[in-house]
């Protein structure tokens, strides 16, 4: 298990997702938004490097937008999106290059499915105080179908809240949240689909507290895989953030839980800022955003 | 291992029945599933007992199942243990004279007129043909377990009915999980009017597991038929693309789900054993879709006094072959088809 020592009485964690094509146009812009903060830990939610067939290309890519990362001195970690399929390098030897750059994910159980599932403990006197969990989201739903063999006839009917079909955490994947969280400790879970309770917080605007805007559908998971459910049941879980949307930014408070869905960075420059902190011994989050 | 660990229950354990189930000298097994029957002291026993016995006679069974909501509520009058043993014993009889095991599942009604399910379920074993079973101890809820169906001639299943034991509503969830008030629900729900409850997380993980420790005892992945009292959230996606679902029956009453989804229907699409699952629970509801080469439907109610429906009353069968037992075949199978009137007449 990664571990990550908690320096101030505040932790910090930066999440930005969908960097673009480019990561020279990307670094800097991820560069000032990290010396605007800063940040204990940077988390690259998903789509990191795309579009890069050659590894040479790929590493360097990768170290330019590392080095942003880490420019106040920051820790990164790094989770799969769908888009980083779209590299000549598989999973695996995407977080190789990532991990010999400083990455703290680590590749995860075998028996779970996904590159990346791992857990960040935050400790602070040598005692956990905060569990940051990673999950792989996978792609769209066409790989869960050439998976599982599911008949090609069964066309995918149309989701409840979105035309997109996209795979996201898998039951699998939420079967090991449940077991290996320790309830006593407060977590917060990060991943680039969002789960079909983050699109339905817009349309819940007033009882959720929803904060920010929605300008599109939102990208969410086809098949409810229980993870927000699961984790609302544990109560642990502080908070759970996501991407893969371009445009949508918005948080909302749902399960004793706040579920955020932050913007391409590439698109809008914007990255959403988590603050974990204790206010007489209770965990307390912060949720905001920085604009480079 | 595991299952013993987290579960208290052994896969030999899950895999024991009171009653072995075959496949029949044909190489075929089929189910008949009733389904709300809603009984007690004060239902109309006549109807009920005449009806049970042409479904049972007209559809030859090899099992039965119960769908949930089989006693209860409280004002058809049943207090206790022995007003059910009694409503049982009116309702089994075609199952228990004929010899063909039967097993059922609790709905949202059965535990709330003064019998726990737990005591429930001990009548409804001490039944001979009964092939129920409470389930391991380290699960929430009373009656989630797998019926093993084996070949004509064979020692491994080739088939496996699953029941499920979805519940009640949301504040019973709010209690069974320890929260001081009821998860929000969210809008739209994922189907009607959202407050009822489901299956828990860890009931879900018992299915995987227990899927997965199958699969590796016997080298290949069981086929299964998976029921439950309430039905998936994923109810609700079926009826706005009927078009996209081989959608096929009636459906004149919202979907009656939680608003909170566990994951159940992605666990049974990952694990790709269970191709059919059904509920009851919504009287008026008798359709049947496919979703990610998953047959979902309704079982509609047998009541004769809680939100009847003349015209849909009956039941559902399920056959498999031997051969193919991914297959599962399905239809209803109504009472005014196969008694010429819906039963309500005082004839």
């Amino acid at each position: 298990m990664s571990v990550i020592e908690m320096k101030r009485d505040i932790f910090c964690v930066i999440m930005v997702h969908s960097l673009g094509g480019s990561a020279e146009r990307a670094a800097p812009g991820l560069e000032k938004a990290v010396r605007a903060s800063p940040p204990d830990l940077v988390i690259l939610n998903g789509d990191i490097v795309c579009g890069i067939s050659d590894p040479d290309e790929f590493a360097s890519a990768a170290s330019l937008i590392a080095r942003a990362a880490g420019a106040t001195g920051a820790k990164f970690a790094v989770t799969f999106g769908d888009r980083d399929d779209k590299n000549g390098l598989t999973r695996a030897d995407q977080l190789a290059v990532y991990r010999s750059l400083g990455c703290l994910t680590e590749a995860g159980e075998d028996d779970i499915d996904g590159v990346g599932n791992c857990v960040i403990s935050v400790k602070k006197d040598g005692k956990t105080v905060l569990c940051v969990r990673l999950f792989d989201s996978h792609a769209e739903t066409t790989a869960y179908e050439r998976e599982y063999g599911s008949p090609s006839r069964s066309r995918l009917p149309y989701p409840l809240y979105s035309h997109y079909y996209m795979d996201g955490v898998r039951f699998n994947q939420t079967m090991w949240l449940r077991r290996t969280c320790d309830t006593e400790i407060p977590e917060l879970l990060f991943f680039h689909i969002p789960t079909p309770e983050h699109a339905q917080l817009p349309l819940n605007a007033s009882q959720v507290g929803f904060d920010g805007v929605q300008c599109e559908e939102v990208r969410c998971q086809t098949v409810n895989g229980g993870l927000s459910m699961t984790a609302a049941d544990l109560g642990n879980v502080l908070g759970i953030f996501c991407g893969n949307d371009e445009k949508n930014d918005f948080f909302g408070h749902w399960g004793g839980m706040t579920l955020g869905v932050a913007p391409s960075f590439a698109e809008t420059g914007t990255a959403h800022l988590i603050e974990f902190s204790r206010n007489d011994g209770k965990p307390c989050l912060h949720v905001s955003r920085i604009t480079a | 291992m595991i299952l013993d660990e987290l579960f208290g229950e052994s896969l030999e354990k899950t895999l024991e029945t009171k009653l072995p189930l075959r496949f029949d000298e044909n190489g075929r097994f089929r189910v008949l599933m009733v389904s709300d029957i809603h009984g007690g002291v004060g239902y109309n026993r006549k109807k009920t007992v005449a009806a049970m016995e042409a479904l049972v006679e007209s559809s030859h069974p090899q099992l039965v199942l119960l769908g949930g909501d089989t006693a209860g509520p409280g004002y058809i009058h049943i207090e206790t243990t022995d007003d059910l043993r009694s409503l049982l014993s009116d309702i089994s009889a075609p199952m228990e004279s004929r010899g063909i095991p039967w097993a059922h599942v609790f709905g949202n009604h059965d535990d709330n007129y003064g019998v726990k399910n737990e005591d429930a379920e001990r009548v409804y074993e001490e039944f001979p043909h009964c092939v129920s079973k409470a389930g391991p101890a380290g699960l929430s809820g009373v009656g989630n377990y797998l019926l093993p169906v084996y070949p004509s001639v064979g020692t491994d299943p080739v088939f496996g009915v699953w029941g499920m034991d979805s519940h009640g509503g949301m504040t019973e969830f709010a209690e069974r999980h320890g929260k001081s008030e009821p998860v929000k629900m969210l809008h739209p729900f994922a189907g009607g009017h959202g407050s009822y409850d489901s299956v828990d997380i860890e009931q879900v993980m018992w299915y995987y597991l227990v899927s997965k420790e199958i699969e590796k005892r016997y080298g290949r992945k069981l086929p299964a038929l998976m029921y439950a009292h309430i039905p998936l959230p994923e109810y609700e996606i079926i009826v706005q693309n009927k078009d996209d679902t081989h959608f096929f029956g009636y459906h004149d009453e919202d979907v009656a789900c939680t608003a909170l989804n566990p994951g159940l229907f992605r666990a049974i699409v990952e694990r790709g054993d269970v191709r059919a699952f059904f509920c009851g629970h919504d009287h008026w509801n008798d359709w049947q879709a496919e979703y990610l080469g998953i047959k979902l439907g309704y079982d509609a109610s047998m009541s004769y006094h809680a939100c009847q429906n003349n015209f849909l009353r009956g039941g559902r069968i399920f056959e498999v072959n031997e051969s193919d037992p991914w297959n599962i075949a399905t239809e209803t199978i109504k009472i005014r088809d196969i008694m010429g009137h819906a039963g309500d007449s005082d004839e």
